[in-house]
């Protein structure tokens, strides 16, 4: 017979929260395969006003309970309701921007997960199109995921590259003020280490683009509808030299808006995306 | 002195009056102005200042064209363009909704006029776009009353209104009263400070896509306006002034600068 030792890492008790903890069993010893010290990571739990439909949807996006910044963020937004304001992001140790121009949402980065951005709305906007703030999430996942499947099957991914994208569900406490709307989850994704706008417009221009990747973007945006992806700052370059796809909100609409990429390209493969998009 | 202030009253453009005047029969009225306001705080549902934690901005350019049908019947077609700056919801700018309105001057004796008004509210768009406009059809009436004086030989005049505005859907109804005075200190140049209240009756639907600081769909704002205008010939003035937001509900607190002509001819 085994006995059953619990053992609290680093335990902090908040509402709703299951401490997270290694089952000891005498003469074996089980941890989960990823373990995690302190500060301790948390099961997570639906907050009250958010519906188990809702829930359940959104659940199938979520970051890994064993991902390895999951008791980063944890202790971030178990601390303090960072995503009030930008004024409250900065204070959690956020550097964030200013909201975007056309999609209003705070892309953020965290000192203590460099090689992740965050993105967020925070609750101090009003819900921008009306639309819950996880319809948006999961569109941006779901668009990455196909990319990312055709990539695979292309035998593109040396072109090509797409964030990791995943939800993380804010908890209940801290709560939102009540005058503002509460939004309760975050976009966390992969820094794909996109070059500045003004060296991305460089290599646009240049003659890093060929025919070969022309057409690897034309068969890209046409077959899933990318209808806002062709432009530069929606598909920038890295550091790796790659085409980081990170604008995956809108697919399966046509027609795509080829020309928004013509005025970025050099003469000639301007030309030659005139022609393959007629 | 007394009939000093009516023949005042009756040799003065109604424009330089009070809001009960109507036109005479085929005159046209147009009033242009521009106002810009900003802040970034409002009064919470219960009355609360709170930080918005967003940097708000109106500008406005509004435009009230007016004719009079008859010599108790003007007509009036109110519309702006406005844009709005938030550091955190970003710029929203377009046309706001439309105002046509029916003013029947109901009753006049020596210094006192009384006026009716209903107003059709028509959305320039069928969408709410916050915090530009509803997006809805409404209605609007209003019992109007202006009435003039004189002080120290200088004619003034003071007019009341008090209003219903019904919205269809989601935005709240409202009860509407203003009250002015004015003073002209010498013939060209006249003095004015007027309340206005927007009470929503709060039957209006929460929403989630609702700003905070104006056009919530529950709102109350109690606003002072204090101007000055210029008259310096019979068909046209000119004023600039300075307004505030004293009290509300739903609504962004502080206040900004309007000017603006009017023209009638």
């Amino acid at each position: 017979m085994f006995g059953i030792k619990l053992i609290f890492c680093a335990a902090l008790v908040f509402d709703h929260a299951t401490p997270y903890f290694f089952i000891q069993r005498e003469g074996h010893y089980s941890a989960p395969s990823e373990t995690v010290t302190l500060p301790a990571a948390r099961g997570y739990i639906r907050p009250p006003h958010i519906s188990q439909e809702v829930w359940d949807n959104v659940s199938l996006y979520f970051l890994p309970e064993s991902h390895p910044i999951k008791p980063i963020l944890d202790q971030i937004f178990f601390q303090s309701r960072a995503t009030a304001s930008l004024k409250s992001m900065k204070k959690a140790g956020f550097d964030a921007n200013k909201p975007m121009k056309w999609t209003h949402l705070v892309v953020a980065r965290h000192p203590d997960t460099p090689e992740y951005i965050f993105k967020v709305f925070l609750d101090a906007q009003r819900l921008f199109k009306k639309f819950p703030v996880e319809d948006l999430w999961m569109l941006r996942i779901e668009g990455v995921n196909l990319i990312r499947n055709e990539l695979d099957k292309m035998d593109w991914n040396h072109i090509f590259k797409v964030p990791r994208k995943w939800i993380y569900p804010l908890p209940a406490n801290p709560a939102a003020s009540k005058d503002f709307v509460r939004k309760d989850f975050i976009l966390v994704e992969d820094d794909m280490d996109i070059l500045s706008k003004t060296d991305n417009e460089a290599v646009w221009q240049s003659d890093v683009i060929t025919t070969d990747i022309l057409d690897a973007i034309y068969h890209l945006v046409t077959e899933y509808g990318l209808y806002d992806s062709p432009k530069p700052n929606n598909m920038p370059f890295s550091n790796d030299g790659r085409i980081a796809f990170v604008d995956t909100q809108v697919h399966h609409v046509w027609p795509v808006k080829y020309y928004k990429l013509t005025p970025h390209l050099n003469a000639e493969m301007k030309a030659y995306w005139k022609e393959i998009t007629r | 002195m007394k009939t000093t202030g009516l023949l005042l009253c009756i040799w003065l453009p109604f424009q330089l009056l009070g809001n009960a005047c109507v036109l005479d029969q085929w005159q046209v009225s147009l009033d242009v102005a521009y106002e810009k306001w900003d802040t970034d705080e409002f009064w919470n549902k219960s009355g609360k200042k709170r930080s918005a934690a967003n940097d708000f901005e109106k500008k406005e350019a509004k435009a009230l064209l007016e004719f009079g049908l008859s010599r108790c019947d003007t007509l009036s077609v109110r519309s702006s363009w406005a844009r709005f700056d938030e550091s955190i919801n970003g710029r929203t700018f377009g046309f706001t909704d439309l105002e046509i309105g029916w003013k029947r001057k109901l009753y006049q004796k020596v210094h006192h006029l009384i006026s009716g008004q209903i107003v059709i509210l028509i959305p320039f768009e069928s969408d709410y776009e916050p915090p530009l406009r509803y997006g809805r059809n409404g209605a609007e009436f209003n019992l109007l009353y202006s009435s003039g004086f004189t002080l120290c030989d200088h004619f003034g005049y003071y007019d009341a209104r008090l209003g219903y505005r019904w919205y269809k859907g989601f935005p709240s109804d409202q009860i509407r009263a203003n009250f002015a005075l004015g003073y002209f200190v010498c013939p060209w140049l006249k003095l004015v400070a007027e309340s206005k209240l927007e009470y929503g009756v709060f039957n209006g639907d929460d929403r989630p896509d609702a700003s905070l600081i104006y056009l919530n769909p529950n709102y109350r704002l109690l606003r002072i306006d204090v101007l000055a205008e210029l008259c310096p010939c019979s068909f046209s003035s000119a004023y600039v002034g300075y307004f505030r937001h004293v009290w509300g509900r739903n609504v962004g607190t502080g206040g900004g600068f309007v000017g603006g002509a009017n023209v009638w001819y």
